[in-house]
């Protein structure tokens, strides 16, 4: 029902840029990408380091559902990327169900509990995953990695 | 003529005298790509980019830019920004814009407005009493005020302060977005441009040591600025 | 003089090693010194044979050498600070005098070697003219040994005076030394003055000019010289080397104050032409801009005065006619070596490939400036005329001379008028020839002793165009053909020249333009 409510008032306030326009209450402030927001390893694909944290950032919340995202245009210029990694970032993300784009309006970061806590989940069996490889490497199971960890001096 | 393709050559030479400056040069670049054009200094770089805006005429080889030889209609059709060059430093910003609008054909006043603001030029300083970032950012814009499918860039960063060249780089970032605009651009700031490339060229000593796509190469774990080091250390 | 440095020599040995590969040190350079000197020698015979006094080629010879030195220089001096090179020799650890002495030395080595040539190749001429002469009137042995000698002497002077005077131009940049420009170029002209009245061979070989006489100026300017030796190291030191501290390469060397205002005063708000009007009138605000320089306009305002003084005192006896030959003459020269000028400071400034990247043909591109010049030119030379014009028509109310002129004197005005447009015109035209040699070789040896006889066009016109007895005699039938025969002739002539010329001009500047910068040390 809520979200009715938003595309109402998204229909009725005209798409405004970033520099000029109120803000309205009821509709989420835009945000400017930083470089500093992300971690970029100039040997491995640009596009998926890209998707993995922003995934990331909209799994701890960092990215609140419903934030507008600025556009691949804007993105390119501000984080000084080729505009065709965003594209393929944004795409990506939307093929995961993470973002959402409303013709005329932009892209926004979804409000589908399901997907976000799909992502959360995702995040969680990387992360776990990592650490039983730490684990078995020095021939341990993930558990008693975990009991080793908490072990008292 | 393939219209996806902005420039073509084909086994390009250039001698001045006794010296060769380029040989069996063949590379292309596709349409809404940047390109780069990465070499040590004298690798012919400079001599590459004057045959490809035609004011230099190549001693062998062909060259298509935009569909055609290159020549003062095809000067309509691009911007160059020269190495190390300089505007007129007798006007000031503005009256230089001014004379670039009835100069260029494809001068648009609504883009100039808008780099002049983005890049946060004053349009009464004097350009012989401006910074090199400062005219450097003027140059760009007067590159960018016009609507060319092909954009030049020779060292656009050489002297250049940090905030400049990132304001720099964004430009470019964003005028290659709407997939209308091709860049090619010669640097040694390898770092700032990494994410921004398309495809690499590598030249050295007048020839051609390589072309990536710079996606490939991530896929096979090697980054541009380590895929440089490979060809020329 | 300190010579208590040692670190001296290496200083000095690095100055040198700039004019090094054009002196006769290896063999090839010496041959070519050889052949040169033996061509001039053979032109001499052609040119002078034994119709001329020895003493005539001599001065000749010094008024060349003259030239030969202060051009040069003078404009090197001018190019300095824009060097990228000037910052490290600005830090060498030496002091400032040392390093504008070795500076010195070098030039004086390099003049020393273009004077020993002249004085050569006049010597030879002269003792090959009397020994092969058929006149019995012609100089004797003995003279000529006198002449040689205190001529070689005269030579060795001048190359010291002139050496230390250019060096002293940088510090004409700077402040209120800038005044001293006017006079320096009159220093630079004067000899030229000279070469039309020696080339007729009108001048009086007299005493003025024989044995005892040359000794004396020798002495005079040797002395003058050495004067001027320490003049220049101290002076320069001081007053020039600050400047250059503060300078950026790159940067405009004089700083207009309030530079927006006073371009925007000369340009009514955002120029709004397009196409080819844009590229004339930006050629155009480059000239305004100078003229906008408040030194500049202080000169400017003093000539002004003073053409209006001579208007009013030469309107009698046709004297004015004198008066335009004087406003015409010298500024005619200027607007031809202009067109180099500017470009060469475009190579200079790195404008070039700016230019060259505009969407015009080469040929429109340098037809815009030579309009521009012509332009600036016609407002120029007119705005001079103009005040001389209205000195005589104040002379004309108040104190009306009895005879103004002939009904001859008005024919002659226009030839005058005429033949000096006609003359900038082709002049404007041909130096472009300069800019082919890569390119059309053929094309440039046709076309350069044209734009050599350019330069000295307006002395030869003074001496045997329009000679003094004109006003009163009129113009000849076949003066005027000839400058229809010059001017439809000629000016097609230079316009094929000109435009075969731009063909090639982008490859040749930007040749040039990386000699330059290579020469003043900036690495690619």
């Amino acid at each position: 029902m809520i979200h009715c409510f938003q595309y109402l008032v998204y229909g009725l306030y005209p798409y405004t840029s970033d520099k000029e326009g109120p803000v309205n209450d009821s509709m989420p402030p835009d945000m400017i990408w930083r470089i500093d927001d992300f971690q970029i390893d100039p040997s491995r694909p640009l596009y998926e380091q890209f998707v993995e944290q922003i995934r990331a950032m909209i799994a701890k919340g960092q990215l609140a559902p419903g934030t507008r995202l600025p556009s691949v245009r804007e993105t390119a210029a501000s984080l000084r990327v080729n505009p065709t990694t965003i594209m393929k970032t944004y795409q990506e993300l939307e093929r995961l169900s993470l973002l959402v784009t409303y013709r005329g309006q932009g892209t926004f970061v979804t409000n589908e509990e399901a997907a976000i806590s799909r992502s959360r989940r995702d995040l969680a069996r990387t992360a776990v995953a990592r650490l039983e490889e730490l684990a078995q490497s020095i021939g341990m199971t993930l558990e008693q990695f975990i009991a080793l960890a908490k072990e008292e001096e | 003529m393939d219209h996806t393709i902005t420039i073509q050559c084909t086994a390009v030479e250039m001698s001045f005298k006794k010296k060769k400056a380029l040989h069996n040069v063949t590379f292309a670049a596709k349409s809404g790509s940047i390109v780069g054009l990465l070499g040590p200094n004298g690798a012919g770089k400079s001599t590459l980019m004057r045959i490809l805006i035609g004011i230099l005429e190549p001693t062998a080889g062909t060259v298509e830019v935009l569909g055609r030889k290159p020549g003062v209609e095809t000067l309509g059709q691009l911007s160059f920004l020269p190495d190390r060059g300089h505007l007129p430093n007798w006007l000031t910003a503005d009256q230089w814009l001014g004379y670039a609008a009835g100069i260029y054909p494809d001068w648009d006043i609504a883009l100039e407005r808008e780099w002049v603001r983005k890049q946060e030029v004053d349009r009464s300083t004097s350009i012989g009493t401006m910074s090199r970032g400062q005219e450097a950012r003027l140059q760009l814009l007067t590159c960018l005020s016009r609507r060319t499918k092909l954009v030049i860039l020779d060292e656009p960063f050489t002297g250049v302060d940090l905030l400049s060249r990132e304001r720099i780089s964004s430009a470019i970032a964003e005028e290659t977005a709407d997939g209308d605009r091709t860049f090619l651009i010669a640097t040694h700031d390898i770092r700032e441009m990494e994410s921004m490339f398309d495809r690499i060229i590598l030249i050295g000593d007048g020839t051609i040591k390589g072309v990536y796509d710079t996606e490939k190469l991530r896929d096979d774990g090697r980054s541009v600025e380590s895929c440089y080091r490979e060809v020329f250390a | 003089m300190s010579r208590r440095q040692r670190p001296f020599s290496p200083i000095v040995e690095f100055e040198h090693s700039a004019f090094t590969p054009y002196l006769p040190t290896t063999k090839k350079t010496a041959s070519y010194w050889v052949l040169g000197i033996i061509i001039a020698i053979f032109a001499c015979r052609i040119g002078f044979g034994d119709r001329y006094e020895p003493e005539a080629v001599y001065v000749l010879g010094v008024s060349l050498a003259w030239v030969s030195f202060i051009a040069p220089m003078s404009i090197r001096a001018l190019q300095q600070p824009s060097q990228p090179f000037q910052e490290w020799w600005l830090t060498f650890p030496l002091d400032r005098r040392t390093l504008v002495r070795a500076k010195l030395l070098a030039s004086l080595r390099l003049n020393a070697h273009i004077a020993a040539a002249i004085w050569l190749i006049v010597t030879v001429h002269n003792f090959s003219a009397a020994v092969l002469t058929e006149s019995p009137f012609h100089a004797s042995l003995g003279r000529l040994w006198a002449d040689a000698a205190s001529y070689g002497l005269l030579f060795a002077a001048i190359v010291l005076l002139i050496t230390c005077l250019a060096t002293l131009a940088p510090i004409a940049l700077h402040g209120w030394y800038r005044l001293l420009i006017f006079p320096y170029l009159v220093l630079w002209g004067f000899p030229m003055g000279n070469l039309g009245s020696l080339l007729q061979g009108e001048v009086q070989t007299d005493r003025w000019l024989q044995t005892p006489m040359v000794l004396l100026y020798a002495c005079a300017g040797a002395l003058l010289g050495w004067i001027l030796y320490h003049v220049a190291i101290v002076g320069v030191a001081k007053v020039a080397m600050k400047g250059l501290a503060s300078h950026e390469p790159g940067k405009a060397l004089v700083h207009l104050h309030r530079p927006a205002s006073a371009a925007q005063r000369t340009v009514r708000g955002r120029p709004t032409a397009a196409g080819f009007r844009s590229l004339f009138q930006l050629e155009r605000s480059r000239h305004r801009s100078i003229a906008a320089n408040k030194w500049l306009q202080l000169v400017r305002g003093i000539l002004v005065l003073a053409i209006m003084v001579g208007g009013y005192f030469s309107l009698s006896n046709s004297e004015w006619i004198d008066m335009i030959r004087a406003i015409l003459v010298i500024p005619s020269i200027f607007i031809i070596t202009h067109m180099t000028l500017t470009y060469a400071n475009d190579m200079g400034k790195r404008r070039l490939e700016w230019m060259l990247g505009f969407p015009y043909s080469r040929l429109k591109l340098a037809f815009s400036r030579l309009l521009a010049i012509w332009a600036t030119t016609a407002l120029w030379l007119g705005g001079a005329l103009l005040a001389a014009a209205v000195g005589a028509g104040i002379r004309y109310i108040v104190n009306r001379p009895d005879s103004i002129g002939t009904s001859n004197s008005l024919y002659t005005a226009a030839y005058v008028l005429l033949l000096f447009t006609v003359y900038i015109i082709f002049g404007t035209l041909v130096s472009h020839v300069q800019y082919s040699t890569a390119k059309y070789p053929v094309l440039s040896a046709i076309g350069l002793p044209f734009m050599m006889l350019s330069y000295v066009a307006p002395m030869l016109f003074n001496q045997y165009v329009l000679p003094e007895s004109l006003p009163t005699a009129g113009v000849s039938h076949s003066l005027w053909i000839g400058l229809g025969l010059f001017a439809v002739i000629g000016l097609p002539f230079a316009l094929v020249l000109f435009v075969i010329s731009t063909r090639g001009m982008a490859f040749s500047m930007l040749a040039s333009q990386a000699k330059l910068a290579r020469r003043s040390g900036v690495t690619k």
